[in-house]
């Protein structure tokens, strides 16, 4: 089980918005995406999976074209690209192992194999014993941790991950990441994890691609990318990966005012010096947070 | 701490009324009952008939409603925008109609001088007419009430299935319906009542011959216009389609509570 190299340039033109993005992930390699909110990664998801059509551009897996402009256009379900969004979005009516079990069956498993490998995964995202239990009898950290079995049980190709991590509290979404790097790796997955978070990115990721107003600002290795921002936001997120050398200051967030279309905030170093950061709107930070500006 | 509001008091008197107005002909009905011939009113050949005819009917044209209503409330719940709302006003024309003018019209397409008259078909007066007045009458129940659910329950969950791997009819089945299921399973209920209780769109498609046509309603009011069945298994049977609409109503309510919150919100993109 092995995931397949991933290929495409997705151009998508909705009139006031376009998007005009490259991607490229080798077979096995966790890419991360990211960018302000509203720039278009959860389009870019879409196109991929195949939901939004492509105005321009192709997507191809191992060097098959699965979607282009002027077609063909091969089908979600058999693409292999599977996607996993914020929200779980496990079926309501079914039991975690038969959630996990969907994928292969509707593939022509056999039942009772898919119900017995759907106790495996069930095993691998530390949820043994759980298989019985209905979505809503599962809290929000062990749903993302379904959704994640169940999306690999199908052995995906391609596996996108949009902001599963945002929706869970701290705590979970340590555990939660600490499985994905495990699972991922351990799976050999292709995958694209759209985050908010440059240390996601970071743990996750090997490779960064960075998404602005519709168009790839950015790409690189995360070092590559967060070590030599080319743009102020990646200057921003940048700044909230914990560094470990010393030409970097550190600064307390003071005040935060919510703005058209940016958030400033102010924040003071140690020695007084005061400095305003715009970010986007939808930054999650509040006054003492402790920021590091390098 | 219950919330009583500023209602005038004196309210109370006429909504008392209305309630006694509801109920108090139902009580003198039930009071109308010989229970001691009860049994043997019910089991007499005319409402044996009646009841045979009624219930075959009734579920054939519950299962009719089923195959046409439920692509039908798909088509409507996907269609989205006007043409959506169009198609829903189309729907709740026959459920606001009086039935006897759906009758008649059945009988202007489908009898010997109307539109499909040359077919040859002899529908009208048959037992197949039975079935499809009261499929005309019962089936926007199901449609409505089908297609309520199934756009509650919005295409995300589709979209999951179809990145997993599923068909369009392994989505159908495990996923489309099941998550429409509570709504499906009260239209067809509602459905089923409806065809059961239907009267004036058979009378006028189906006529009123025992054994073929006399579905219940017509064999109750037969009774109280002449010959044919006896005014006691009249009573008997009008007990018999009280008793099925509490059932009806039980059995609607009992599933509702229990009814999977539906998720509504479809993943924006962008």
């Amino acid at each position: 089980m092995s995931g397949a190299t991933l290929d495409a340039r997705v151009g998508v033109d909705r009139g006031r918005y376009t998007l005009e993005a490259e991607v490229h992930a080798d077979a096995g390699e966790i890419v991360a995406v990211m960018g302000p909110s509203g720039t278009g990664k959860s389009t870019l998801f879409g196109a991929l999976a195949g939901f939004i059509p492509l105005d321009d551009g192709f997507v191809h897996l191992d060097g098959v074209t699965m979607d282009a402009a002027s077609g063909p256009h091969v089908a979600p379900r058999d693409r292999g690209i599977v996607l996993l969004g914020q929200e779980p979005r496990l079926f309501p009516h079914l039991t975690a192992r038969e959630n996990i079990a969907f994928g292969p069956r509707s593939r022509g498993t056999a039942r009772a194999t898919a119900r017995a490998d759907a106790e495996v995964w069930l095993e691998r995202v530390g949820l043994g014993g759980l298989g019985g239990r209905r979505p809503s009898e599962l809290s929000g950290g062990q749903q993302q941790r379904v959704a994640l079995a169940r999306a690999l049980a199908t052995s995906p190709r391609v596996l996108l991950l949009d902001e599963p991590l945002t929706s869970l509290d701290p705590e979970t979404a340590g555990g939660i990441r600490a499985l994905l790097t495990e699972q991922l790796n351990e799976t050999e997955t292709t995958a694209l994890v759209a985050t908010h978070d440059a240390a996601d990115a970071a743990s996750l990721a090997s490779r960064l691609v960075i998404l602005e107003d519709g168009r790839v600002t950015q790409t690189g290795t995360v070092r590559e990318v967060l070590d030599a921002p080319a743009t102020p936001f990646i200057t921003i997120i940048a700044g909230t990966l914990p560094k470990d050398d010393r030409s970097s200051l550190l600064a307390r967030v003071v005040q935060v005012d919510e703005g058209e279309g940016s958030v400033a905030a102010l924040a003071r170093t140690a020695d007084g010096a005061e400095v305003v950061l715009q970010l986007p709107i939808g930054t999650a930070i509040a006054p003492g947070a402790t920021i590091t500006i390098r | 701490m219950r919330q009583r509001g500023y209602a005038p008091p004196i309210l109370v008197v006429p909504a008392l009324i209305g309630l006694a107005f509801l109920v108090l002909p139902l009580a003198a009905l039930v009071g109308k009952v010989e229970w001691s011939t009860l049994w043997a009113d019910i089991t007499s050949a005319e409402a044996l008939d009646a009841l045979r005819l009624s219930f075959t009917t009734g579920l054939v044209a519950t299962a009719a409603c089923l195959i046409l209503g439920v692509p039908l409330a798909l088509l409507i719940a996907r269609a989205g925008g006007r043409l959506a709302s169009v198609l829903r006003a189309i729907i709740t024309v026959p459920l606001v109609l009086p039935p006897m003018v759906g009758g008649l019209s059945l009988l202007f397409l489908f009898g010997r001088a109307g539109w499909l008259g040359w077919t040859g078909w002899q529908i009208p007066f048959s037992t197949v007419a039975v079935i499809m007045a009261q499929a005309f009458v019962a089936l926007p129940f199901l449609v409505l009430a089908l297609e309520g659910a199934l756009r509650t329950s919005g295409v995300a969950y589709e979209q999951t299935a179809a990145a997993l791997g599923a068909g369009r009819w392994t989505i159908f089945w495990r996923v489309t319906l099941p998550l429409a299921g509570p709504g499906l399973l009260s239209g067809v209920i509602l459905c089923f009542a409806r065809a059961i209780g239907e009267f004036g769109a058979t009378a006028l498609f189906a006529g009123n011959a025992p054994g073929v046509t006399r579905t219940m309603p017509l064999a109750i009011y037969t009774a109280f216009n002449g010959a044919g069945v006896t005014q006691a298994s009249a009573v008997a049977l009008s007990l018999l389609l009280l008793v099925t609409a509490i059932a009806v109503l039980l059995l609607v309510r009992a599933w509702r509570p229990n009814a999977p919150s539906a998720q509504t919100s479809v993943e924006g993109v962008g």
